[in-house]
């Protein structure tokens, strides 16, 4: 039987959702926010920063200020708990009598992903874009000590192989804690605990890194150089091999509770 | 005579409670058969079983002769009204109909709109679902479960919550669906009138045990 499924379904009510709109502009708004409080800062010593330094000033160091708060729970809001989501309803049923279960959940990883990870590619996306209106200029590069953290390597190859790889990056990121937010509202069986929980786990993250001296976490916004490019960049790796396996784990145990929860 | 449906000791135990007990039942191709029961009978679960969105601990399940539930199999050629009906809440009845009729692409919007129609919804209507009132939902329910023409269908419950005049259509297009389409009805009712005048055939469940009345 031709089955095409529902992820084309799922990626227009993402692309058409008043939520995911709503998230982006949040989140450019906070990236130029940002903007405004460095070129404060350092508007007597450059004037003309360029695109690219202006993206990194504002997208990249100092932690993203206020995007570095609220950036863990915007990538959850469109469709991080649509599973649990279809089962609270009944939905679910529904959709199972007529797709197998594998290619139902295969599906819905995949959107759930894009969900997460397109707040942030399509918002870096957008802002860059109207730093490139606002400054086209390519400036040379500035000294702001990132030759020396994570991926600094990149950054002193290439300013903007930096941009694109920290907005992928981020990206992920954004994809990640979509999945996490689909698994902690299986296993808790509650749409407001995915929504808050893993931001909850970020920040404790956060905070853990910052009272151990141990910052070394490229998650994005965690970002801290405490030794040399390479052994930062490093731990980046590990930290987001760290977020995958947690996702996976979360993922399954959450699928089998809700499984036996009866709402099937 | 071919059967629709074919469940071999069909057993489903949650723990130490059974919910279905060793059941065994065929359901010929073209008739339509009602179960009776209280609730928590199993009657629920004995449909979820026959849709294969759950697992059974024993036995076999099969629908037009192909093995339902192994392997995520899901039943072909078959529409289900199990439980309460769940849709998008912020999307009308014809999208929601509209994305799950997009699943398999045997229908179009012409089709999907017809069947609205024909249970008694306005296709037009720009209403979201979480606005409908329960006798509206239970018929959107009903029409994702008849739009895409099955030759079967199983029909939790189907009158729940409709007004007499929604109740003698549904009966008449159930009849009308059997005699002209021949297509095999199963369904649950409280109602006995409907059991009575349906259905050719009736059987009782009682704690997961299922009997010829």
């Amino acid at each position: 039987m031709k089955q095409t499924g529902i992820l084309r379904s799922d990626l227009k009510r993402i692309f058409t959702s008043p939520i995911f709109w709503a998230v982006i502009v949040v989140s450019m708004i906070c990236m130029a926010l940002n903007l405004v409080d460095l070129k404060k800062a350092i508007l007597d010593q450059y004037i003309h920063q360029g695109t690219l330094n202006l993206f990194i000033f504002s997208a990249v160091i100092v932690g993203g200020g206020m995007l570095s708060v609220i950036a863990p729970v915007l990538p959850v809001l469109t469709y991080g708990t649509c599973i649990w989501d279809d089962m609270e309803s009944g939905y679910i049923r529904s959709i199972l009598v007529r797709m197998k279960f594998s290619k139902y959940l295969l599906q819905r990883i995949v959107s759930i992903s894009i969900s997460g990870g397109a707040v942030f590619l399509v918002s870096m996306t957008l802002y860059w874009g109207i730093l490139i209106f606002l400054d086209p200029s390519n400036s040379p590069m500035i000294e702001h000590g990132l030759a020396s953290m994570a991926f600094g390597n990149i950054y002193a190859y290439s300013m903007l192989l930096y941009c694109v790889f920290y907005v992928v990056l981020v990206t992920i990121f954004g994809a990640l804690q979509a999945l996490l937010a689909a698994g902690v509202s299986l296993l808790a069986q509650n749409r407001y605990m995915g929504l808050i929980v893993p931001a909850v786990l970020y920040h404790s993250g956060r905070i853990f890194y910052a009272l151990s001296g141990y910052r070394v976490s490229f998650l994005p916004w965690y970002s801290y150089s405490i030794s040399d490019a390479k052994t930062t960049s490093a731990a980046v790796y590990y930290d987001y091999s760290f977020y995958l396996v947690l996702c996976v784990i979360v993922f399954v145990l959450g699928w089998k509770r809700a499984k036996r929860s009866g709402r099937l | 005579m071919q059967n629709a449906i074919e469940l071999e000791n069909v057993t489903k135990r949650i723990g130490q409670e059974v919910l279905l007990n060793k059941i065994n039942l065929a359901i010929p191709v073209g008739q339509i058969v009602g179960i009776v029961g209280q609730n928590g009978s199993g009657k629920s679960m004995l449909f979820k079983a026959i849709s294969g969105l759950i697992r059974i601990t024993e036995g076999n399940v099969r629908v037009w002769e192909k093995d339902v539930g192994k392997h995520g199999n899901f039943p072909e050629d078959a529409g289900f009204l199990i439980e309460r009906p769940g849709f998008l809440p912020h999307m009308s009845g014809l999208k929601n109909l509209e994305i799950l009729a997009g699943i398999q692409k045997k229908i179009g919007r012409e089709e999907i709109k017809e069947t609205m129609r024909l249970v008694g919804l306005d296709p037009d209507l720009k209403r979201s679902f979480a606005k409908y009132s329960l006798g509206m939902k239970q018929k959107l329910g009903i029409a994702q479960a008849l739009m895409e023409k099955p030759r079967l269908l199983v029909l939790d419950e189907p009158m729940n919550n409709l007004d007499e005049e929604s109740i003698a259509r549904l009966r008449k297009i159930l009849v009308e669906l059997n005699q002209k389409e021949k297509v095999t009805v199963l369904m649950t009712s409280h109602d006995a009138q409907d059991i009575c005048t349906l259905c050719g055939s009736v059987y009782s469940i009682k704690n997961g045990v299922i009997n010829l009345m």
